[in-house]
């Protein structure tokens, strides 16, 4: 039965070019380019606090904003600066609707799983479940603009535009994130150590 | 870094780093990559609303209300042919004059109304036919292995099996299972089932992707 083999059997790139003959230019450019970002949206939802369960459908969600809003992309600039920004925005917006829970369970199993670390270095995931567990110490707003500066290195002036900030500001609350992260940071480490 | 951040640790720089370098998940990926590309290919092309003016009906308005005064010509036309019977040779002059834009209103809509419910009950009675439900139940089957949810796939294939044992549809659902089966690490029962459907169905055109999911030369 045919019908059935055009649903699930076809590559992926075959389906795409079929539909791209209907797309803009600007849809057909994206079909072609988002795919490279699919994991580092997954992890940058899980740094602006999104919970692992829900990290796929909250990077869906962003992924189908920015396919409705594509003509706020400027084509031919980077494209994970744009995305970042609706990321920021769909994980705000959900965090207002659902902080109360979500917020209860991130801390309990941020702080369970650091109770549980080995007494040796900081290395691989113990590292980057200390660096997670001071991310949500900060609050959305500044976490954005470390995960944004520091993890991903996205220029502070480009952060500052697609999060729809002044300079200064973005400036102002980098400064304090880096300093509460640091802060909390260092309390893990001695943690660890005792 | 992109910026100064004199203010973080060495510690902390190295632990940014390793977060930075986070391993990938391809299975999360795929399934992220799925959903999205059936998002897309559905989702028709971004077209943009009319805007309605500030000072008259919108163009979608204006549209109704002419068809509205369109309608209500042919209507008063019909009704005025029914009325008045053709006595009079100038009347029956005036009928065959009106008649051609009539006619077709006549025919399209009196018909209309007694096919109208049985249509429905036809409709009702295709949502429930035995053929529609055993399709969904492959679909179903075909969807959550699009998903990777392999053990989904396999009970939905196991009911169709036992609802349908000479169904329409055994060649999809063979296909589908046989793979679900790979998905799940099953290699051996993946092996026998395939090689019954090689069996069943030689000329099947899902015999290339049984052999995909099976491996080279196992079916030989």
């Amino acid at each position: 039965m045919a019908y059935f083999r055009t649903v699930t059997e076809l590559p992926i790139s075959q389906n795409d070019k079929g539909e791209m003959a209907t797309l803009s230019a600007a849809q057909a450019s994206f079909c072609e380019t988002y795919r490279q970002h699919l994991q580092w949206m997954l992890h940058t939802v899980r740094r602006l606090g999104v919970l692992d369960s829900d990290a796929e459908d909250v990077a869906h969600d962003v992924f189908g904003t920015a396919w409705n809003r594509l003509d706020t992309y400027a084509s031919g600039r980077p494209m994970r600066p744009w995305l970042f920004g609706i990321a920021f925005r769909v994980v705000s917006n959900r965090k207002a609707t659902k902080r109360s829970k979500e917020e209860l369970a991130d801390t309990f199993d941020t702080i369970s799983g650091v109770r549980q670390a080995p007494d040796e270095i900081l290395e691989g995931e113990d590292a980057r479940r200390h660096v997670l567990h001071a991310l949500n110490t900060l609050p959305v707003e500044q976490r954005a603009l470390f995960v944004g500066a520091d993890i991903d290195q996205v220029p502070i002036t480009e952060l500052a535009e697609h999060l729809g900030i002044p300079l200064n500001t973005a400036y102002s609350r980098l400064r304090l994130a880096r300093s509460k992260f640091q802060a909390t940071f260092n309390e893990l480490q001695n943690e660890v150590r005792r | 870094m992109t910026d100064e951040n004199k203010s973080l640790s060495e510690a902390a720089l190295k632990a940014l780093a390793f977060e930075r370098d986070r391993p990938a998940s391809p299975a999360e990926v795929e399934r992220l990559a799925a959903r999205l590309q059936s998002q897309f290919s559905q989702s028709p092309p971004h077209v943009e609303a009319p805007t309605p003016t500030a000072n008259g009906p919108s163009l979608s308005k204006s549209f109704i209300f002419l068809g509205g005064l369109a309608l209500g010509a042919v209507g008063g036309a019909f009704v005025q042919q029914r009325l008045n019977p053709p006595k009079e040779v100038i009347v029956e002059r005036v009928v065959i004059r009106d008649a051609v834009p009539v006619a077709p209103v006549v025919q399209i809509e009196r018909p209309a109304q007694p096919e109208d419910s049985g249509v429905r009950i036809q409709r009702r009675e295709r949502k429930t036919s035995p053929m529609n439900v055993e399709r969904l139940l492959v679909e179903q089957a075909a969807a959550a292995l699009a998903r990777a949810q392999a053990d989904e796939a396999l009970k939905a294939c196991d009911q169709h099996a036992a609802q349908f044992p000479t169904g329409h549809l055994i060649e999809e659902r063979e296909s589908v299972a046989i793979r679900a089966l790979v998905l799940l690490g099953r290699q051996s029962e993946a092996l026998t089932r395939a090689k019954a459907f090689r069996e069943q169905f030689p000329e099947s055109l899902l015999l290339d992707v049984v052999d995909a999911a099976i491996g080279p030369n196992q079916l030989e």
